[in-house]
């Protein structure tokens, strides 16, 4: 999810073993997606410090497993490594058939994932992992509408999966079937009503359709995501976008038109202001000074 | 009144003897447990109805955050004619433990690592310990406190602050609770108090899903829609914190 710009070797970051195992632990409970990483800390995890690591290297093997499955061909014999310990130690697991399944899906072997996971299903109703991967399939396998369905019909039992309603969302931004993502970015907004993130996504969306009050709507959101977020600059630019062509639709109330004029003026410094406490360099700030002067209507 | 001196004997082969089988009893328990246990399967029903409370207790609590249409939405598909709350439950609390096999032997379970310990163990020390006065405690207390002190030791010369035996070992049975968290860690099978407890309330049965529901559906029903986006341009313009020239255009036009 979150990664460092740079690429950094984490060998050469933490040498002794508790900052590796701290480390390993943080990315494994942030679920951090930094494959390269994990895998050269946790092989060396694995292969000096195993008797260090405890009960723990169990978890260590799911998350280097998962994480080689990222950088596959190359680290094929390190996920079949993983997989067979784990399978020894845990016979029956249902989360070590979650990892056999996403090898099948690495190796493109559908029908046999598909299979994996209905077995899971029928084993254990209440996992919710499995029913998640086979609509990663269908999406994969580009048969959207059938993914939709079968999100939505997991949806109905596990009502509030955040995650689920965020890829529900995605997917209908795809197909363009605004009103519905609309739908899955409230359910998003009230499990996580300080997530500045959502607030944009949902404005971004009103903003797409467009028409007066969603204009308005899209400015509120805007708003909203600026407020608990000063830093989020693609809000700004949306209430810059959303206000300016709103102060040039005729039928506001003069009110109304020099606010939302004074909104986007307040925006577009805001912009630039932000531009220059990055420190860019002075080409960019006159570049982003120009494409403002262009949204804002004359 | 005399000083009363123990029997160093006392101490090495009744005192500390108590303590050990007390907890060493309960670590047998707390493992016995785990073997014993039935992993309980929790049916898809259930799941789905925490999950459709947990989202009707969201927008409760923050539906002000959504737009009103889309507040008023989701409160008819909770509570409206044909609402999701107001659709009759069936309660599966309904089932009669005695007709339900697995629930019997589970109750059989519980007896077994519970009651049966509790009194064997008790009875034993009783026997091979009573009529010891093996401690006492660093404080002066009050006759009362002879009957639950002195179990097994009837002496009314006695001072209260001397433990027999017998009372020694059930102040270890309910006192142990922090040492076997030392030793197994948080929420260990090994602590009877916590077991008796858990006894007193049928076990086994699911939480009352019609009153949740019900307490849900009254309390949406009298939640009302504000939404806390109103004002949020006047907000953000009028809001009087830096010095940008927006707000000082803003102040001229008022």
């Amino acid at each position: 999810m979150l990664r460092d710009p740079e690429t950094v070797h984490p060998l050469d970051e933490c040498k002794t073993w508790p900052e590796i195992r701290d480390k390993l632990r943080l990315w494994r409970k942030e679920n951090v997606r930094c494959s390269d990483q994990i895998v050269e800390l946790g092989e060396y995890a694995l292969k000096h410090y195993q008797t260090n690591l405890g009960r723990e290297k169990w978890a260590v093997f799911e998350q280097v497993c998962v994480a080689a499955l990222d950088l596959c061909p190359a680290k094929m014999k390190l996920v079949n490594t993983c997989i067979k310990e784990l399978a020894e130690q845990f016979p029956s697991s249902l989360r070590v058939s979650m990892l056999e399944g996403l090898k099948y899906e690495y190796l493109k072997k559908w029908d046999d994932a598909l299979e994996m996971y209905e077995d899971m299903i029928e084993y254990e109703p209440t996992f919710p992992a499995p029913y998640k991967r086979k609509v990663a399939i269908l999406k994969a396998q580009n048969k959207i509408s059938d993914a939709v369905n079968d999100l939505n019909r997991y949806l109905n039992t596990f009502s509030c999966d955040h995650e689920s309603w965020l890829e529900l969302s995605d997917i209908y931004i795809s197909n363009q079937n605004y009103k519905q993502a609309l739908f899955c970015v409230e359910e998003l907004l009230l499990q996580y009503p300080h997530n500045h993130l959502y607030h944009q996504r949902y404005a971004d969306i009103l903003f797409t359709i467009g028409g007066k009050d969603n204009l308005e709507l899209s400015c509120k959101y805007y708003c909203k995501a600026a407020e608990l977020n000063p830093g989020n600059v693609r809000a700004l630019f949306g209430i810059q976008l959303a206000s300016s062509t709103l102060s040039s639709i005729g039928k506001l109330s003069s009110k109304a038109k020099s606010d939302n004029q004074s909104l986007a003026a307040w925006a577009s410094d805001m912009i630039e202001d932000f531009y220059k406490s990055q420190k860019t360099s002075k080409n960019l700030i006159i570049e982003v000074a120009g494409v403002l002067d262009k949204l804002s209507l004359k | 009144m005399a000083e009363l001196l123990l029997d160093p004997n006392i101490r090495l082969y009744v005192f500390i003897p108590i303590v050990l089988i007390c907890l060493f009893v309960g670590l047998i328990r707390h493992y016995v447990t785990i073997l014993l246990e039935s992993d309980k399967k929790t049916e898809l029903s259930q799941v789905a109805d925490t999950h459709l409370l947990r989202r009707a207790r969201l927008l409760r609590e923050n539906g002000n955050h959504i737009p009103r249409d889309a507040f008023m939405m989701r409160r008819h598909y909770f509570n409206g004619p044909n609402g999701v709350l107001k659709v009759e439950k069936q309660s599966p609390a309904a089932a009669n433990p005695m007709t339900d096999p697995s629930m019997m032997a589970d109750m059989m379970k519980g007896n077994l690592t519970n009651m049966i310990p509790m009194v064997v163990i008790g009875g034993w020390i009783n026997w091979t310990f009573s009529g010891f006065v093996t401690t006492k405690v660093p404080f002066a207390l009050t006759l009362r406190f002879k009957d639950m002190l002195q179990r097994g030791v009837q002496l009314t010369t006695l001072d209260a602050s001397w433990v027999s035996s017998a009372s020694w070992y059930f102040i270890n049975v309910f006192g142990l609770r922090s040492i076997y968290s030392l030793f197994l860690g948080p929420d260990n099978e090994a602590d009877q108090s916590m077991m008796m407890a858990t006894q007193m309330t049928a076990p086994g049965a699911p939480p009352d899903m019609k009153k949740a529901y019900k307490e849900e559906w009254e309390a949406l029903e009298v939640r009302n829609h504000r939404w806390s986006l109103e004002n949020i341009t006047d907000h953000i313009l009028y809001k009087n914190n830096s010095v940008d020239s927006s707000y000082q255009i803003a102040q001229k036009a008022l």
